[in-house]
C-alpha cells in the first residue's frame, strides 16, 4: 500500500486499550496453569547457570528456543494477529529467533552462558528476575487488572526481556545476531503501548537499554569468553 | 439483504427518483431516525450509521464481543441500519458477524464493507472472506477502500452488481487524502456511494466533492465525524452553546453529528463507538431539527473560536 506514508502512527493503531488488555485476559484464562510451568522452567534454568552446571548452555538455549517458537505461535499468530494483522508478519521473526536458539542448543561449539557475579552480570540477573517475577507486578502496579497482567511464556514482552538478560551473559562470535529481533520487539511494543497511552510503554525499551549497556560494558572484559 | 426489506422501502423510491433530497422518516421502525434516500435507488437510509474502525476490533475476547453485540443491539433498537467495516479493521468483521448472529440477523441491516488489496485478483476472494465473516448472503454495499487498485476493483464490483451479488458500489477515502483523484472517479465512474472524511473542522469536501455528489446522484457516507474522538475530547472542556438546543442537540457528539448530517449531500455518517449509551446518543442526533445553513455556519464559527 503505497499511501501508508500519509498515515500518522496513531492512524495505524488498529485496536483500543481495552482490546489490547482483553488479549492478555484471554491468554491468561486460556493458558492457565501454564504460567506455573514457565515459572518453574525459568527458575530451574537460572539455577543451572548459577551452579555452573555443564549442561546449562544447551538446556538454556533449548528452553529459549521453545519459548520463542511458542510465543510466536500462541501469542502473535493465534491471539495478537486477531486484533493486529501486522502481528502475522512479526510471528515469523519470532520463529526464526526460536530456530536460531535451537541451533545454538545443538551446534558443537554451543554459545556459552556464564554468571561470574560481576556488575554487568548482576545487571543481567536483575533483568532476568524482573522478567520472570517483576513484569507481572509492574504491569499490575501500572494499572492492569490482575487477570490481564503479563507473564513469561504467556505474552511476548517478559520473555523478550528475559532473553536479553541471557544474551548479556552469553558470548559467541555471532551472538549479536540474536539481539536484533528482541531489540526490535522492545521498540515495537514500546511504541504500541505509547500509542495506547499506557504508562507501561517504557518498560521494555528501558529493559532493552539496560541490557545493551550491560552487554557493551561486559564486552570489555574477557572472562566470560572462557566459561566454566 | 432480503428482498422483502427492499420491497418495504420501495414506497420511498418515487420521491427520491423525482430528485427530492428532502428528509423523510421511514415508518417501519419503533424509533424513526431522520433518513435520506440513496440517490441511485431511492432506498431510505437513516442519517446515522455505525462504523467499526478500532471499536469492534476485539479479537476473540468473549466479554468484548458481547459488549460489541450490545452496541449493535442498541443501534438497531434506535432505528439504525448501516454498519460499515473493512478487511483492514482487524477482527471487526468477525465481531459484526458474531453480533448479527446473536441478534438473529436483523432485517434492518444495511451491510457496507470494502475491498482492500493492491492485488486485483485478490479482490474477489477477499470480498468472499468478508462476507463469510459477516455471515450474510450478500453485501448491500461494497466499496473500494482508500482508492487502492480502484480501477480493477470497480470493474469487479460492477460485475458483481450486474450479477446481483451486491446492491451498491462505492469508493472511499479518509483524512482528506487524494480528493482530486476521487473527484475524477466520481465524475467518470457509475458509482452509487462515496465515503469521505467530513466534520466541523475538516471541511474541504464542501468545496467540490459534496456538490459533485449531489450533481451526480452519488450517496455520501461520512467517516471520522468526531476525528476519531479527538474533537469531542477537545471540545468537552468548553460549554455547549445554548443556541444549539433548538436543534435538540444536548451533547457535543450530537452537535458534531448534526453539523455533518445537516449537509444536504450527506446520506449517512458512521461514528464508531464501543459504548451503548454513545450509540444511543449518536442515533438521537438523527432526530429533531437539523441546522440550516446559517446555523451550520454559526456552529463552525463557534468551534473555530474554541
Amino acid at each position: 500500500m503505497a499511501e501508508w506514508s500519509s498515515y500518522s502512527l496513531h492512524d495505524l493503531l488498529l485496536f483500543s486499550p481495552q482490546a489490547y488488555t482483553g488479549l492478555f485476559e484471554l491468554l491468561n484464562t486460556t493458558l492457565w496453569p501454564l504460567h506455573l510451568v514457565t515459572l518453574v522452567l525459568a527458575l530451574a534454568a537460572a539455577v543451572l547457570v548459577l551452579k555452573g552446571h555443564r549442561a546449562r548452555h544447551r538446556l538454556f538455549w533449548a528452553v529459549l528456543s521453545i519459548l520463542w517458537l511458542w510465543t510466536g505461535w500462541q501469542f502473535l499468530h493465534v491471539q495478537y494477529a486477531a486484533i493486529n494483522w501486522a502481528a502475522e508478519y512479526v510471528a515469523p521473526a519470532f520463529w526464526l529467533q526460536g530456530l536460531l536458539f535451537g541451533l545454538f542448543a545443538v551446534v558443537p561449539k554451543c554459545p556459552r552462558i556464564s554468571y561470574a557475579g560481576t556488575v554487568t552480570d548482576r545487571m543481567a540477573a536483575a533483568l532476568y528476575v524482573f522478567a520472570v517475577i517483576g513484569y507481572p507486578i509492574a504491569t499490575l502496579a501500572l494499572g492492569r487488572s490482575f487477570d490481564s497482567v503479563e507473564f513469561l511464556g504467556i505474552s511476548a514482552d517478559p520473555g523478550v526481556v528475559a532473553t536479553l538478560a541471557v544474551l548479556v551473559l552469553s558470548r559467541a562470535r555471532f551472538i549479536w545476531l540474536s539481539w536484533v529481533v528482541p531489540l526490535a520487539w522492545c521498540a515495537l511494543t514500546g511504541v504500541t503501548l505509547w500509542l495506547l497511552e499506557s504508562p507501561e510503554f517504557l518498560i521494555a525499551p528501558l529493559a532493552a537499554m539496560l541490557a545493551v549497556v550491560a552487554a557493551v560494558a561486559s564486552g570489555t572484559r574477557p572472562h566470560t569468553l572462557t566459561s566454566k | 439483504m432480503p428482498i422483502n426489506r427492499r420491497i418495504l422501502l420501495k414506497g420511498s423510491m418515487a420521491a427520491a427518483l423525482s430528485g427530492a433530497a428532502a428528509l423523510q422518516t421511514p415508518a417501519r421502525a419503533a424509533t424513526t431516525p431522520l433518513a435520506r434516500p440513496i440517490a441511485s435507488s431511492g432506498e431510505m437510509l437513516p442519517l446515522v450509521g455505525l462504523g467499526s474502525w478500532i471499536t469492534f476490533n476485539v479479537g476473540n475476547n468473549k466479554k468484548l464481543l458481547d459488549a460489541s453485540s450490545d452496541v449493535m443491539a442498541a443501534f438497531f433498537e434506535s432505528g439504525g441500519r448501516m454498519i460499515d467495516s473493512s478487511p483492514m479493521y482487524g477482527s471487526a468483521q468477525a465481531t459484526i458477524g458474531y453480533g448479527l448472529k446473536k441478534l438473529g440477523m436483523p432485517e434492518a441491516l444495511f451491510s457496507a464493507d470494502k475491498v482492500w488489496t493492491s492485488s486485483a485478483s485478490n479482490g474477489g476472494p477477499q470480498i468472499e472472506a468478508s462476507r463469510s465473516h459477516w455471515g450474510i448472503r450478500n453485501f448491500d454495499l461494497v466499496q473500494v477502500h482508500n482508492l487502492v487498485a480502484w480501477r480493477a476493483h470497480l470493474e469487479l464490483l460492477q460485475a458483481m452488481k450486474a450479477a446481483g451479488n451486491v446492491r451498491y458500489v462505492g469508493i472511499t477515502t479518509s483524512h482528506g487524502r487524494r480528493h482530486a483523484e476521487l473527484e475524477e472517479i466520481m465524475t467518470s465512474q457509475p458509482i452509487d456511494f462515496v465515503q469521505l472524511t467530513y466534520n466541523v473542522e475538516d471541511r474541504e469536501a464542501e468545496q467540490r466533492l459534496l456538490p459533485l455528489a449531489r450533481e451526480r446522484g452519488i450517496a455520501v457516507i461520512v467517516n471520522r465525524p468526531f476525528q476519531r474522538g479527538y474533537l469531542i475530547e477537545r471540545l468537552s472542556s468548553s460549554p455547549l452553546p445554548d443556541w444549539v438546543a433548538e436543534t435538540g442537540a444536548s451533547s457535543w457528539a450530537q452537535f458534531l453529528l448534526k453539523f455533518v448530517i445537516s449537509h444536504p449531500a450527506v446520506t449517512c455518517a458512521i461514528p464508531a463507538t464501543s459504548q451503548v449509551e454513545h450509540v444511543r446518543e449518536n442515533m438521537a442526533a438523527a432526530s429533531g431539527i437539523l441546522p440550516d445553513t446559517a446555523l451550520r455556519n454559526r456552529m463552525a464559527d463557534y468551534v473555530g473560536q474554541l
